[in-house]
């Protein structure tokens, strides 16, 4: 039988998983971005899961607003990827470090 | 009903609605070469018509519109005020900058708008999905401001690290809503702050507190979770570094007010442990880390982070007291912080950045005034009299003596007084240091009437501070 707090759990170790992506990747820049998309997903799931067991429609409502916003905001990130391979010609993470003190 | 309703909630929210359809009006403009130069004269009515409207329509009590997802009440008027006159001033000082470096156009001045409206929006919600809305609306706004200056490698990188940063701030704070959502079964904040009154905690309320504060602490650049600001201070265009360091924060803070005010939560020992010790540890990296830095905004940007531990300081003893005390703080490290970067705005000119700290020797041969206000400003970061830095300082370290935490403020003086090293050394470069820079711009006469009415404020509060503290204090009473 599964339970609200396995579906909890699901959407616990996802956030996790996306975090831990974010923080282990050293390669690319769009492997971050995938992983920030999971990390919105895994909010989601979780809204999905109390709004269903509360039988409450507004949590799902939130759920259509994180996606929009996601969409928007992985528009953003890759303008942003454009802009920055223009001008160094590679993705690598750890090339990133012009800014320094 | 129903329809009135939606019509007096929407008269209530004219100033937000101008500001949204004037950045359109202002990405138009700038489309066309005929239209083109009213961009900035049009940046500025609509954000004066927006503070007129919204003064007009002042709120007497509690105000609640479109279903309780919007509040207005004197609390967010007057931080909305704030936020206006600093936005006012960030405007008039950017224009000189942008033209020498050709980023002056109606993309820049809407996406500006757009971010300060977020801003407002954060302050006036009180709806999960609209606050939600208002913080994404002010980021999504400055990453592609941030990376603006398309050519310059610094300003892509600085987008890229503010970027990724502030969506993880973003859906931790977007996780902790989820359980708030699923504990009490509501996204009206009100109703979520009043639930630990009427029932037994359990900890998944705790650490969706934990969750949205450590996403607050992102946005403030708390100290664990401050990389990302130097770096954007110094890769970003100086005007959106101008808005970074200080309209979210003050909007930030009010989303602080509103999930811990009269919330029986903050009596929890781990929770109000947490707040402590991110403002001490914040308070130690930003003081030690500032001292080294021979760049002035990543300086300033150190000192920031000091700053904002100094603000969750003051959040901490908002647990005995009242907020005012930090809203106190943030109101003064705002002006004084817009103030110093507004002047590293002005002296930078066509083919010069104002970047390291030596730029600075002997600029009080030249351009006495300036570097008169410069000083004013970094009196009042330091917290010496005579500015009003002082009593900001002052009424934190009061407040932590008063709840039992001697050694704290002990710790909180002596970071300050290394602090003083780093303030003191601009003033000595600026005033007893020989040297002359030719490329440092001095000119604009406006330019300094616009610069010069921050630090007068500054020094005139110190000498009237009582009506300015009791209007504060009776507002969050």
């Amino acid at each position: 039988m599964i339970t609200m707090s396995h579906y909890l759990v699901f959407s616990a170790l996802l956030f996790c998983i996306s975090v831990a992506g974010i923080f282990i990747n050293r390669r690319n820049i769009l492997l971050l971005l995938m992983s920030i998309e999971l990390m919105l997903l895994s909010v989601n799931t979780n809204f999905i899961i109390f709004s269903h067991y509360s039988n409450d429609m507004t949590g799902q409502v939130f759920v259509f607003f994180i996606l929009a916003v996601a969409a928007a905001e992985s528009a953003i990130g890759l303008a942003i990827i454009v802009s920055l391979f223009r001008i160094r010609n590679s993705l690598e993470i750890n090339l990133i470090n012009k800014l320094k003190g | 009903m129903i329809v009135e309703n939606i019509i007096n909630s929407l008269l209530n929210f004219i100033p937000e609605i101008i500001l949204s359809i004037m950045a359109m009006v202002v990405l138009l403009f700038g489309i066309f070469k005929t239209t083109k130069h009213y961009i900035f004269a049009t940046t500025l009515l609509s954000v004066f018509l927006a503070l007129l409207v919204s003064i007009k329509y002042f709120p007497q009590d509690n105000l609640y519109l479109f279903n309780y997802s919007i509040v207005k009440n004197e609390l967010t008027e007057f931080f909305k005020y704030i936020c206006y006159i600093i936005f006012i001033l960030q405007i008039m000082i950017s224009r000189k900058y942008l033209e020498e470096r050709k980023l002056f156009s109606g993309e820049f001045y809407s996406l500006l708008i757009f971010a300060f409206l977020g801003c407002l929006i954060i302050i006036s919600s009180n709806n999960l999905i609209i606050l939600f809305l208002g913080i994404e609306l002010s980021s999504l706004s400055l990453y592609s401001l941030i990376a603006l200056n398309r050519n310059s490698i610094f300003s892509s990188e600085a987008a890229i690290k503010y970027f990724v940063l502030s969506i993880i701030a973003s859906a931790i704070i977007l996780f902790g809503f989820s359980y708030l959502y699923g504990i009490t079964n509501s996204i009206i904040i009100s109703d979520i702050v009043a639930y630990p009154n009427k029932f037994q905690v359990s900890n998944l309320y705790l650490f969706s507190y934990v969750l949205i504060f450590i996403g607050v602490a992102f946005k403030f650049a708390v100290a664990p979770f401050h990389l990302w600001l130097p770096d954007v201070y110094e890769g970003a265009p100086i005007p959106i570094t101008n808005f970074i360091s200080s309209i979210p924060k003050i909007a930030f803070f009010v989303f602080a007010y509103r999930f811990l005010d009269k919330n029986d939560i903050f009596q929890n020992e781990n929770f109000y442990n947490l707040i402590l010790i991110l403002g001490v540890f914040s308070i130690f990296i930003g003081n030690i880390f500032a001292l080294a830095q021979r760049k002035i905004l990543r300086m300033l940007a150190y000192s920031s982070i000091a700053n904002s531990g100094f603000i969750f300081i003051a959040l901490y003893t908002a647990k005995d007291f009242n907020f005012s005390v930090s809203a106190f703080y943030v109101i003064v490290y705002s002006f004084t912080i817009v103030s110093s970067l507004s002047i590293i705005t002005f002296l930078s000119s066509k083919k010069f950045d104002l970047v390291y700290i030596d730029d600075l020797k002997g600029l009080s041969s030249n351009a006495g005034f300036i570097s008169l206000l410069l000083m004013v400003t970094m009196l009042s970061s330091a917290g010496i009299p005579l500015t009003v830095g002082f009593y900001a300082k002052y009424l934190v370290l009061d407040a932590l003596i008063s709840s039992g935490l001697v050694y704290v403020a002990v710790i909180t003086v002596l970071m300050t007084v290394v602090g003083l090293y780093y303030y003191l050394r601009i003033i000595w470069f600026m005033f007893f240091e020989q040297g002359s820079n030719s490329l440092i711009n001095l000119g604009g006469r406006f330019h300094i009437l616009t610069l010069s009415i921050i630090p007068i404020l500054l020094f005139i509060i110190f000498l009237l501070p009582n009506t300015f503290f009791k209007y504060v204090f009776n507002i969050l009473a």
